[in-house]
């Protein structure tokens, strides 16, 4: 990294610092509320009958597949597969459009890009700033597990595999979402345009993976979509050795949406 | 230093810069005048490669401007026309982020002497200021690497009397410091004090380009010339009068000053005032509609 994109790194990652603070303040405070809750849900009258009730497929849409039976499965359905989720969707929308798009578009990035570096510098530059907050809120959800299971004492230690293999596809699946997101912020020269395209593409993909676990004949909806290959509830299931053609697909797909991004940035006009 | 040739940036039909070509030795400053649209900024944008070129090329030091951006971006200083900063930052670090990226390290004896010169106070959120100290801070920011060559578009906008005169008189002394100067303006008493030479654009095209004590000898100036007694029609004789109420004479001068003078001189004049025109009416033989491209 040259001289002047880690000042770009370091300049980008102060601003983008409370952000990346809030949301995983936010989100781990959310896990340590799911697993105080935990007894009340697991020991209500009836729960795991009404669970029986439901059609499969729509157990395995709502990532119940591994029921409620233990704190893990719990939290791999309803934070893994649920808040963590939404979480950081709204993190790499805003996150990717606010580093990549307003600076240029509003006209402050003016000083920046004037300076000694190119455009893939500066786009790399940000997209590196993202990529450090995505990680560092992966990596304090992925510590925070073990702790908040510990602290509320839920007699159960997750493997460190399952851990890293929840929490790696998760990153990879938010790389590759933030790479889309990058292509529409590079693309369009309104960050508001950038903003709503990129949300509605990932809510349109969101979708398509929870219709397309409703019944087998919709589940080529579900690989239609990124959010297809990362599956919570099957991975602690299932365990962890299935994850890797998820992973690598998706850093495939990520590493090729960046490159586009960077391509896009390169060639447009910037009204600075 | 600088070479633009047959540069053309094409927006929605017909709107952009078509096929500008003009050179700037180094040391020298070139202006570019003309009103709102007519191209200026497009200009400033395709030297410093934020647009990319429909046809032709701009060069600084030899450096294609948007295959080069980098490159060329370490020898300039850029200031924008509609300067927009960064919100949440106070103006010490903005502009010491500045002087980061540019690789400035020592004693901060430049960055304090412009803040000195501008009566700036840096230590002020960015959101808290005005419009004209948002224009003297990131004319600072432009500064205070000491770049060889400035590229200023509408420098003095915003900027109260005083401060348009403290940024010309820093002209001055850069231009005396062999510095490359391109700016971009609308006012031309701006351009005349800094500028070697002019170009004057209309509509996407350069409609002249000459020195600018040739431009200047063109324009046609306005002077309102009030009488104490209503003069002679001979006594007139020589004077170009365009308009005249009671006894206040409006007279047209271009070029010859001399003449005018030498005619004043023998009329009871009892007050004398230069007219503020707008850049059309100063150029009105390149903006009548008349006028081609050439």
């Amino acid at each position: 990294m040259t001289k002047e994109m880690q000042v770009l790194v370091g300049m980008g990652w102060r601003a983008f610092r409370p952000t990346v603070a809030v949301y995983v303040l936010g989100s781990v405070g959310y896990m340590f509320l799911l697993l105080w809750l935990y007894p009340s849900i697991v020991h209500a009258p009836g729960l795991e009958s009404v669970l029986a009730t439901l059609p499969k497929s729509l157990t395995a849409t709502l990532g119940l597949t591994a029921g409620f039976a233990n704190p893990l499965a719990y939290l791999a359905s309803e934070y893994y597969g649920t808040i963590d989720l939404w979480a950081l969707m709204i993190f790499t929308v805003v996150g990717v459009v606010r580093l990549l798009a307003q600076g240029p578009d509003r006209g402050f990035a003016w000083a920046w890009l004037a300076g000694p570096v190119s455009r893939a510098q500066w786009i790399m530059s940000q997209g590196f700033v993202f990529i450090l907050g995505l990680f560092v809120f992966t990596l304090v959800g992925m510590l925070s597990t073990p702790v908040a299971l510990a602290i509320w004492d839920r007699g159960q230690h997750p493997t460190p595999e399952i851990l890293v293999a929840l929490n790696l596809l998760s990153f990879l699946l938010f790389f590759a979402l933030a790479g889309m997101t990058a292509v529409c912020a590079s693309a369009f020269r309104d960050d508001d345009r950038a903003l709503n395209t990129a949300g509605a593409i990932m809510a349109l993909e969101y979708l398509l993976s929870l219709v397309g676990g409703l019944t087998p004949h919709l589940v080529w909806l579900r690989r239609l979509s990124l959010f297809g290959w990362y599956r919570p509830a099957d991975i602690v299931a299932h365990g962890w050795h299935r994850v890797w053609p998820g992973a690598l697909g998706l850093f495939f797909i990520g590493t090729l949406l960046w490159i586009a991004a960077i391509w896009l940035f390169r060639r447009r006009d910037l009204s600075l | 230093m600088i070479q633009v040739h047959r540069l053309s940036k094409q927006f929605s039909p017909g709107r952009g810069i078509h096929e500008l070509s003009f050179t700037v030795e180094r040391g020298e400053a070139t202006g570019l005048i003309g009103p709102n649209g007519a191209g200026k900024s497009t200009t400033l944008r395709c030297l410093m490669g934020f647009v990319r070129p429909t046809h032709g090329y701009a060069r600084v030091a030899g450096k294609n401007c948007w295959q080069e951006a980098a490159a060329v971006h370490r020898l300039v200083g850029y200031l924008p026309g509609d300067v927009v900063l960064p919100e949440t930052m106070k103006g010490r670090r903005f502009l010491e982020d500045i002087q980061r990226l540019r690789g400035v390290s020592g004693p901060p004896t430049r960055l304090n002497s412009l803040l000195a010169r501008f009566d700036l106070n840096p230590d002020q959120a960015i959101r808290l200021m005005s419009k004209g100290t948002r224009q003297k801070l990131a004319i600072i920011a432009a500064l205070v690497s000491d770049p060889a060559v400035l590229i200023l578009d509408e420098p003095t906008s915003g900027l109260d009397p005083l401060m348009q005169q403290a940024f010309l008189s820093l002209m001055d002394e850069e231009r005396a410091r062999g510095k490359t100067v391109v700016l971009s303006s609308h006012i031309f008493s701006e351009v005349a004090r800094v500028c070697d030479q002019v170009a004057v654009l209309k509509d996407g095209h350069i409609v002249a380009m000459d020195a600018m004590a040739r431009l200047r000898a063109e324009q046609e100036i306005l002077f309102d010339v009030t009488m104490s007694q209503a003069p002679t029609t001979e006594a007139l004789n020589g004077l170009k009068i365009v308009d005249r109420r009671d006894l206040v004479f409006t007279v047209a001068v271009q070029g010859d000053y001399f003449r005018f003078v030498r005619t004043l001189a023998n009329l009871p004049v009892s007050h004398l005032e230069q007219r503020t025109q707008s850049l059309e009416t100063l150029f009105r033989h390149f903006y009548s509609d008349g006028v081609t491209h050439p």
